[in-house]
């Protein structure tokens, strides 16, 4: 089944990961610019973590950076 | 009525309140004055019923609120000093989420909120989310969260402490305004002036123990010991040496060209400064009977 | 048990603002069908760099993949689930979170119970959706025979349960710290010491983390283990439930 797949198809499969990675990054930048103070690191580290650490960049900055009260 | 009897707290073995009594008449703005770190928050947490102690009594309209912790919760409303909230919730979600713990009536939650944030000038900000409120906001809507189930007593914490000038008064006016509605409030402070402003009676605590529990009036009263505020230019030794020497010179006390003079008998003191003033070689600025203070009386008492 | 509503809508509120949900949803949705992916992609990936003896290793039958991603879901989810509910009680003791709730004269037992059932039933509901897809895409993707959906959801109530256990564990420890790291780092060992004493004889059959075991079998499940399984460990999240109530009671939360 996979040796005939195309390089098309699985990007097509690929797709659905791709998408909810992409939505979180979105929220978690949307989030980081929205947010006047972020914990333990520069604002800029984090979006750096949020952007280069794929899935759990995101996570990590949403549980851990953002500021719990707001 | 509220009657503290004999009252004890101990964290470990640091006495925070060493036996303290006092009782509060209903619907009086009772002020309950004290330095930073007299025990005045240990006070409040305890008559809220949120922290426990080791001895005495606590009795609510003749209720004991160790053994009917729950039915008095009811009557009480509290401010604590730094009110936190859960800061991603407007005002309406949670003065409704404090309406549900409350057990008020379902069908009125939503006419009491619209009434309280009439009533503390949030209505412009029902929007937005707590955690960005001001200090002034926070502590208004605290209030609205502590009037919530229509309270007997109110604890308010230090209500004014952080507050910027225009926000004190908002909070002083509010609690005027609550004298009308027969609150009993039990409002802890260290700032003389607003316990002068609003307060019938006034317990001054200092190292976990009550130095004095007096009505305003009567205090005033009391205490009445008129000083007369001398401001004057010239050498000020000759007349300090002559005002040692008199009988009805209490003390005097000096600040540059200030002078204070307490003295026994104001009544006689009237007509015999300006007589003393008059033999030395001053020039006299400004001369003027003051009235004690709270001030005065406060620390007084607190440095016994 | 109006405090169990106002607490339950309060954790709505909170899960949904402070994007609880979706970490959670990333957690157990997005393994489930990002794990067979690579699976797949993986001999691919490597097909010049091995030997070509080696590629028989690298094909998987659909009931490998979804082992593969209990694995995950065991080890990533539960770092996913401590990380975002360590703080479940302790940030209100520690922040004075509580102070006008208790002064309202809320209940303890609406307090912890509207938590446990919330975070309860938002980790079946995810577990169930990401063995769901998990199942979908592993028989779309791989050859042999096919996995049902019956036996992976069957699998997937049984990880429900050992959640169920790690969130009243939660509950107890962030009851008795006012930091909600020191909570999760408690559990989070605990979860690593548990597969350790699962191979003392005669305890296995006691541990919650018999649950994930039975899980694995899928298929071959035997209901009468895993019943007894289900049992203690929903008897534990009782009794560690029940404490929590119990400490709430005397906290000070001020």
């Amino acid at each position: 089944m996979f040796a005939d797949m195309s390089v098309m198809e699985i990007i097509q499969l690929l797709l659905p990961v791709l998408v909810i990675q992409l939505i979180l990054m979105i929220t978690a930048l949307f989030v980081l610019v929205k947010a006047e103070k972020v914990r333990f690191l520069p604002k800029w580290v984090w979006a750096v973590i949020i952007v280069l650490g794929e899935i759990l960049g995101p996570i990590i900055f949403l549980t851990v950076g953002r500021e719990k009260d707001v | 009525m509220l009657q503290v009897k004999n009252l004890v707290k101990n964290y470990g073995s640091v006495m925070v309140l060493k036996g303290i009594n006092f009782s509060i008449g209903a619907g009086t703005v009772f002020g309950f004055l004290g330095p930073n770190g007299a025990g005045k928050s240990t006070t409040m947490n305890v008559l809220t019923g949120l922290i426990d102690f080791q001895d005495g009594q606590v009795l609510i309209d003749g209720l004991d609120l160790r053994k009917n912790k729950d039915a008095l919760r009811q009557r009480i409303g509290y401010l604590p000093e730094n009110p936190v909230y859960y800061g991603y919730m407007n005002a309406p979600e949670y003065l409704r989420m404090i309406g549900d713990l409350s057990c008020y009536p379902q069908k009125e939650i939503s006419k009491r909120i619209d009434e309280l944030l009439e009533l503390v000038q949030l209505t412009d900000v029902t929007r937005r989310r707590i955690g960005k409120y001001s200090r002034g906001m926070k502590q208004r809507l605290g209030l609205a969260v502590a009037l919530f189930n229509h309270p007997q007593y109110l604890f308010l914490d230090e209500p004014t402490s952080a507050l910027d000038p225009q926000g004190r008064m908002d909070m002083l006016n509010l609690v005027e305004q609550l004298k009308n509605l027969e609150i009993t409030v039990f409002l802890s402070t260290h700032i003389l002036a607003d316990v002068e402003r609003v307060c019938d009676r006034v317990s001054i605590l200092h190292q976990g123990e009550i130095r004095l529990t007096e009505d305003m009036n009567e205090l005033r009263q009391k205490f009445i010991q008129p000083i007369f505020d001398l401001e004057v230019t010239g050498q000020l030794d000759a007349i300090l040496t002559k005002f040692s020497g008199l009988d009805w010179v209490q003390d005097v006390k000096v600040e540059d060209s200030q002078l204070s003079v307490y003295v026994s008998d104001p009544e006689m003191a009237k007509y015999k400064l300006p007589e003393v003033i008059a033999d030395f070689n001053l020039g006299l600025v400004s001369y003027k009977i003051r009235q004690i203070t709270l001030e005065d009386i406060f620390v007084r008492m607190v440095k016994i | 048990m109006r405090t169990f509503k106002a607490y339950f809508k309060k954790e709505i509120i909170e899960s949904w603002r402070q994007y609880r949900y979706l970490v959670l949803a990333v957690g157990f949705i997005f393994f489930a069908i990002a794990d067979p992916l690579m699976l797949k992609i993986l001999p691919t990936i490597l097909k010049n760099q091995i030997p070509a003896e080696m590629m028989q290793f690298m094909q998987f039958d659909p009931v490998q993949a979804v082992a593969n991603y209990m694995k995950d879901i065991y080890q990533l989810g539960n770092l996913f689930v401590i990380l975002s509910l360590m703080g479940i009680i302790s940030d209100e003791i520690g922040q004075e979170k509580l102070v006008f709730p208790y002064s309202k004269g809320s209940k303890s037992e609406g307090i912890v119970l509207a938590k446990s059932i919330h975070y309860s039933l938002t980790l079946l509901f995810l577990i169930l959706v990401g063995f769901i897809l998990n199942t979908y895409y592993v028989n779309l993707l791989f050859e042999g025979v096919i996995v049902g959906y019956a036996d992976t959801l069957r699998s997937g109530l049984l990880f429900a349960i050992y959640y169920i256990f790690t969130i009243s564990l939660l509950l107890l420890f962030s009851s008795f710290t006012r930091k909600g790291l020191v909570a999760g780092m408690i559990v989070l060992l605990f979860n690593y010491i548990e597969p350790v004493l699962y191979n003392i004889k005669g305890l296995a059959d006691w541990l919650p983390y018999n649950l994930v075991r039975q899980a694995n079998m899928l298929g071959d499940l035997n209901m009468s283990i895993a019943w007894k399984s289900i049992l203690t460990t929903l008897l534990y999240a009782i009794i560690l439930q029940a404490l929590t109530i119990w400490r709430m009671k005397r906290v000070e939360v001020i």
